[in-house]
């Protein structure tokens, strides 16, 4: 039985707006092009209406014009019905004049959402209630995606053109930000200024691949630069695959205690902080809780997420906090994929990454998504990571507007780095950058702290 | 203004049947519509002349 059958509702529906803006475009056919981006066929409920706006949408755009005449003939010859003039005169008698047009219009776009929304209510009262679907966080997701979709207005094409002089005065806007000093004209900046200088700041709706080989670094660095963004207040979401809250709570007060130390506090030590502190240690420490209380990060560590269970979360988050300024994912290679995928693990690590540079799209923030590189970049002398690194994980990079790898010599050539005094430097290579250039910066990464700090050369 | 919609549908209508009876070629039929598409460029005389050209039979019926 489908979720029609079970309806216990009408549907809403305003039969009298349908005719009248039919009416007003058959006797004013130059009204269409105000509904085209607008109206669609889907919005009248009644099916000969919907019929007869398709034929005018479709007469429209094949001929530019339409007529009276034009679509009494297509009445007829599409066999809708036998009396094409009973249909027709009713709806150009039914509006006294064009200023009907908007309010009728404005009439049929809310009667269409609440439908969707109605009908998404009745998929869901399905699923829940279907004894096949088992898992509750699944059937969350699903609920959440649909009702998600159905809010969403399907009269967006009107966003979907824009004019030069639109664009050029949202880029002169920026243009005057950035010389009057205004931050938000750049990216999100993450406070390292290499880093910074590079990218020019992370970009709204843009999806940063982060890629390293194991104990690079990833997580300590996406770990500071969320710090550095939550210290302006700034919401940072982080879905963590594989480290739990604790462990990342604990990297935090760690990467904070080095900064104290670094400004004449009494220093403590890894090792100090998971054993026994001294009262002047301790005293430390807690200041240092005390400032990171209140900054605002969220973390989700829960292994095992789909895509679709990340893009339910971030949702809500966002509509929670419409200040979200960045969402981190640590890492791709632990997304669950889809249960019915048949497909090539390259395909289907393509299209999640599509789906996470869509959802970056979609809520207007950079996401930054750390991804582990396989074994083969060990198999060759140099081992700084390269583009073709990324294409046994599925074309990532061809969706990755910025990819940024790291590289430590000291992991490699321990010897060579001690010799050459690069121990502890860090390589951030920018592989790809849509907005920016590509090159090196480096940073120094104070392992003990899983901190890293600019690396001041001359 | 009603009325003359009405008309025009009605108009139509009647030349559509025409043509299934056989009264009236389906070139006479396109050419009607597209005069009543452009029904507001003619006055009562110009209109009757243009579907006189088209159809004399149908002019001479509608008088």
């Amino acid at each position: 039985m489908n979720s029609i059958e079970q309806r216990s509702y009408e549907l809403p529906m305003d039969l009298s707006a349908e005719r009248q803006i039919l009416g007003i475009l058959i006797k004013h056919p130059g009204q269409v092009d105000k509904v085209i981006d607008r109206l669609r066929p889907a919005h009248f409920l009644d099916p000969a209406h919907r019929r007869i706006y398709e034929i005018i949408l479709d007469i429209y755009t094949k001929q530019g014009r339409i007529s009276y005449t034009q679509i009494y003939n297509r009445l007829r010859t599409d066999a809708i019905t036998d009396a094409p003039a009973e249909l027709l005169i009713p709806l150009t008698e039914s509006f006294v004049a064009l200023s009907e047009l908007d309010p009728s219009l404005q009439m049929l776009l809310h009667k269409e959402g609440v439908r969707r929304i109605a009908q998404a209510c009745d998929t869901i009262k399905a699923m829940v209630l279907d004894p096949k679907n088992e898992d509750l966080e699944e059937v969350q997701a699903k609920a959440q995606e649909l009702m998600f979709a159905a809010s969403q207005s399907i009269d967006a094409a009107g966003d979907e053109v824009k004019n030069l002089l639109e664009v050029l005065n949202k880029c002169y806007i920026n243009l005057l930000k950035r010389r009057e000093g205004v931050n938000d004209a750049y990216g999100l900046s993450v406070r390292y200024p290499s880093i910074d200088g590079m990218t020019t700041g992370f970009k709204k709706k843009d999806l940063i691949i982060l890629a390293a080989r194991p104990s690079m670094g990833k997580t300590a660095l996406v770990l500071n630069m969320m710090a550095n963004v939550a210290k302006r207040d700034i919401p940072v979401l982080l879905f963590s695959l594989e480290m739990d809250d604790e462990q990342l709570g604990d990297r935090i007060v760690l990467s904070e205690l080095f900064a104290h130390k670094e400004g004449g506090e009494q220093a403590v030590t890894s090792f100090e902080y998971q054993t026994k502190l001294s009262d002047e240690q301790f005293l430390v420490t807690q200041k240092v809780f005390n400032e990171l209380y209140h900054l605002p990060i969220s973390i989700v560590d829960k292994r095992g997420l789909t895509v679709a269970e990340m893009r339910a979360k971030a949702r809500k988050f966002k509509s929670e906090h419409p200040d979200l300024g960045l969402i981190v994912i640590d890492y791709l290679q632990l997304i669950k994929p889809p249960n019915n995928a048949n497909r090539s693990w390259t395909l289907i690590v393509g299209e999640m990454v599509r789906e996470l540079r869509d959802l970056a799209g979609e809520l207007d923030v950079p996401i930054i998504l750390l991804s582990q590189l396989n074994r083969s970049v060990e198999s060759r002398e140099n081992k700084r990571p390269m583009m073709s690194d990324l294409r046994d994980s599925g074309n990532i990079e061809e969706f990755a507007d910025v990819v940024m790898f790291l590289y430590r010599e000291d992991y490699y050539n321990p010897e060579k780095a001690k010799a050459e005094g690069t121990e502890g430097l860090v390589e951030i290579i920018f592989a790809k950058q849509r907005k920016g250039s590509t090159g090196t910066v480096q940073l120094r990464f104070i392992k003990e702290y899983t901190r890293f700090i600019e690396e001041y050369t001359n | 203004m009603g009325d003359m919609d009405r008309t025009k549908v009605i108009f139509v209508d009647t030349c559509r049947n025409l043509v299934e009876l056989g009264e009236l070629s389906k070139e006479e039929y396109d050419d009607i519509c597209d005069l009543l598409d452009r029904l507001e460029e003619y006055d009562n005389e110009q209109f009757k002349a243009e579907l006189s050209r088209i159809s004399k039979g149908l002019s001479d019926l509608i008088g």
